[in-house]
């Protein structure tokens, strides 16, 4: 009915994802608040009220069987989710439209990867590289797919998160972009951002690898995968961000 | 940007369609211009300075005298502080300055064709390289000037080196219209309003002097997207009819989305449909997008015997093939889905459609479901998807304020202008 709604929408959405490095946290945009919360990073627990306690938990909460009692308080007593027990399928190796790996343009930079890191380089390596190889940290991309990312080498987390994957994919290791929540631990506060990542099914289990948050203290709490990967990606990706409604979290 | 696809969808329309199409990069980037006030002097306190520079960001001018001037054979009269001798440019500008009665005056551009308005702001905050940082950048308003819409953008930057710095105020005006685009800035700090005020003035005089009257629209208007209250893009829309009686619309999109204090996502767009007289289905449909100015979606379908042919490009790849309709008529055009939608009733509370929206899915149709939301008054929700738009219609079915949610993100697009009938 509207063709720009779409794409309003999908722009709208990923404004409020974002790359997650100490720099960059510093200007990104934080989700507003409706949902407070306390995290215990030594017990790796995360518990908070809604503000409504009758609100329904948005679902990457949810679907880590959090319940809420009378008051609106919830727990979620394993803040490092245990990992996913499916296994890898075909579109987690092979080349998509999105994860283009088998693109010309991205052969430069898979030459490079492996120039530095050797033939079979390990997915935490391919990790590091990603995070370099990108050498412009910005947020005026919307979503680039794998091949244009190797070019351009600039983006924020999406960016970041196709790229790894299409790495990963090209060396053999089944990967694949995850988007929803990171929590970050701050000297003196915690913070969430919507963001994207990747998982890689390494030693036999999925493996949180993040080339642009780098090192700071974090939690992912996925929302679900980028499932699909193909020209009509945006829709899918709509999905998950919508799964992602809560206005925020307020962490201490 | 402005697509006329010319011996494509319509005789009104001339071609064009790239980045190519804002012309060059305007002249005047802040750090060639004489330097904006508010310096930081050492000798004063820091209230002192404070004090200094939030003066010099509230200052105002009173209205100037009026001065007129040609552009081409037109005569056109305008507001300035001192006389007008507009100057054309290599490539396709004129550029004429207005005293503003400030320091600087303010420099405007009109183009002989369509300007994107996502890609010049781009290149202008882009343009501040060097010595010049960008510091805060915030669209302050998007307006209708004459019937088209005017985007007032505000680039704040540092100037100098490290210890001698200058607080900077780049003001900028985009006007996207089909008789007189313009872009017009003014480098120097405060003059807020006043800026407005000329630009406005100058837009909305150079808009009724280019004006053809032997362009007819059958409808028009222009919708402005907010996300917390704050303008982030337009689209405007005109409708038309051929002189072989088939109908061509064409909308134009820009969005200036923020991502951080001195980053946004722009994006500039493009859709022209052509649809039949007799049945009102899309006979040829072409969209072109831009990201960051850079050609992100070219993409056209056309009618075939058995349904419909995609091709063109999207994120820099090829793309062609055939889709076929569940609805062997063919897909809806708006007027068709303005029609449907206002017939819904209780007892026929929804219709699902299929539309080419490559934004969507370039290589598909997209199912759309559009049902009566009895809660409001010409209310009706838009499902397309995973994505919801709740909907107030106008009293022809053509959606005169949307709502989408996006996760954390809610947007609104409303209509502020609107002329003509769709019928």
């Amino acid at each position: 009915m509207r063709r720009p709604v779409v794409a309003a929408l999908l722009l709208g959405a990923l404004a409020a994802e974002a790359q997650v490095s100490e720099e960059a946290v510093l200007h990104a945009v934080p989700l507003e608040t409706t949902v407070r919360g306390e995290v215990d990073w030594k017990a790796r627990q995360l518990e908070g009220v809604l503000d409504e306690p009758k609100a329904a938990l948005p679902a990457f909460l949810s679907r880590r069987g959090v319940r809420v009692d009378a008051t609106g308080r919830w727990k979620l007593e394993n803040l490092v989710a245990p990992p996913p027990k499916d296994k890898p399928v075909a579109r987690h190796r092979n080349a998509s439209w999105v994860i283009d790996f088998d693109q010309a343009s991205f052969t430069p930079a898979w030459k490079t990867a492996v120039d530095e890191l050797g033939p079979k380089p390990t997915a935490a390596a391919l990790t590091a590289f990603a995070g370099r190889y990108l050498s412009r940290k910005s947020y005026d991309r919307g979503l680039d797919l794998a091949s244009q990312v190797a070019t351009r080498r600039e983006g924020d987390c999406t960016e970041h998160a196709v790229f790894l994957t299409a790495l990963l994919r090209k060396a053999g290791i089944p990967a694949r972009a995850m988007i929803g929540l990171v929590l970050v631990a701050f000297p003196d506060r915690v913070r969430s951002y919507g963001h994207m990542w990747v998982e890689a099914f390494v030693e036999g289990r999925w493996q949180v690898f993040d080339a642009a948050l780098g090192t700071a203290p974090a939690a992912w709490l996925p929302a679900g995968e980028l499932s699909d990967e193909g020209p009509g990606y945006a829709l899918g990706l709509a999905g998950l961000l919508n799964t992602l409604a809560v206005r925020s979290l307020e962490l201490r | 940007m402005r697509i006329l696809l010319g011996g494509v969808v319509g005789l009104f329309l001339v071609a064009c369609a790239t980045t190519q199409s804002a012309g060059p990069a305007p002249a005047a980037p802040p750090k060639e211009s004489a330097p904006p006030p508010a310096p930081v002097v050492k000798e004063k306190t820091p209230e002192e300075r404070k004090a200094e520079l939030m003066a010099a960001f509230a200052r105002e001018s009173t209205p100037q005298a009026e001065q007129t001037f040609s552009v081409g054979e037109q005569r056109v009269t305008v507001e300035s502080a001192t006389p007008v001798a507009p100057k054309r440019n290599e490539g396709s500008s004129v550029q004429v300055e207005l005293g503003l009665g400030a320091s600087q005056p303010v420099t405007c551009f009109v183009y002989e064709r369509g300007l994107d308005v996502g890609t010049l702001a781009t290149r202008m905050a882009k343009s501040l390289t060097g010595d010049t940082s960008l510091s805060s950048v915030r669209v302050s308003d998007i307006t209708v000037v004459e019937k088209s819409p005017a985007t007032f953008l505000e680039l704040g930057y540092l100037a100098g080196k490290p210890g001698a710095q200058v607080l900077g105020q780049l003001k900028l005006m985009f006007y996207s219209s089909d008789e007189s685009p313009l872009m017009c800035l003014h480098d120097e700090p405060g003059y807020v309003q006043s800026f407005k005020r000329i630009t406005s003035t100058f837009a909305a005089a150079m808009a009724r002097a280019l004006t053809s009257p032997e362009v007819k629209y059958d409808w028009r208007s222009v919708s402005v997207m907010r996300v917390k209250g704050a303008p982030i893009g337009f689209e405007r829309t005109a409708w038309m009819t051929r002189s072989d009686g088939d109908r061509v619309s064409m909308s134009v999109t820009a969005m200036l989305v923020p991502r951080s204090a001195t980053e946004f996502l722009s994006t500039d767009g493009v859709t022209v449909t052509k649809f039949a007289k007799k049945d009102g289905r899309v006979i040829e449909k072409t969209e072109v997008s831009l990201n960051g100015g850079e050609l992100e979606r070219k993409l056209t379908l056309t009618r075939t015997k058995k349904g419909y042919h995609y091709e063109g490009t999207a994120q820099g790849k090829e793309l062609a093939g055939d889709l076929v309709p569940t609805d062997a008529k063919g897909l809806l055009s708006d007027l068709l889905v303005a029609q449907k939608a206002k017939a819904l009733t209780a007892a026929k509370p929804s219709f699902t459609y299929e539309e080419y929206s490559p934004g969507a899915n370039p290589a598909a149709l997209t199912k759309t479901v559009v049902t009566r939301d009895a809660s409001v008054p010409r209310g009706v929700i838009i499902e397309a998807g995973p994505m919801k738009m709740n909907t107030v219609l106008d009293e022809a079915g053509m959606p005169q304020r949307l709502t989408l949610n996006a996760g954390p993100v809610v947007m609104e697009l409303d209509r502020v202008f609107s002329e003509g009938k769709v019928e």
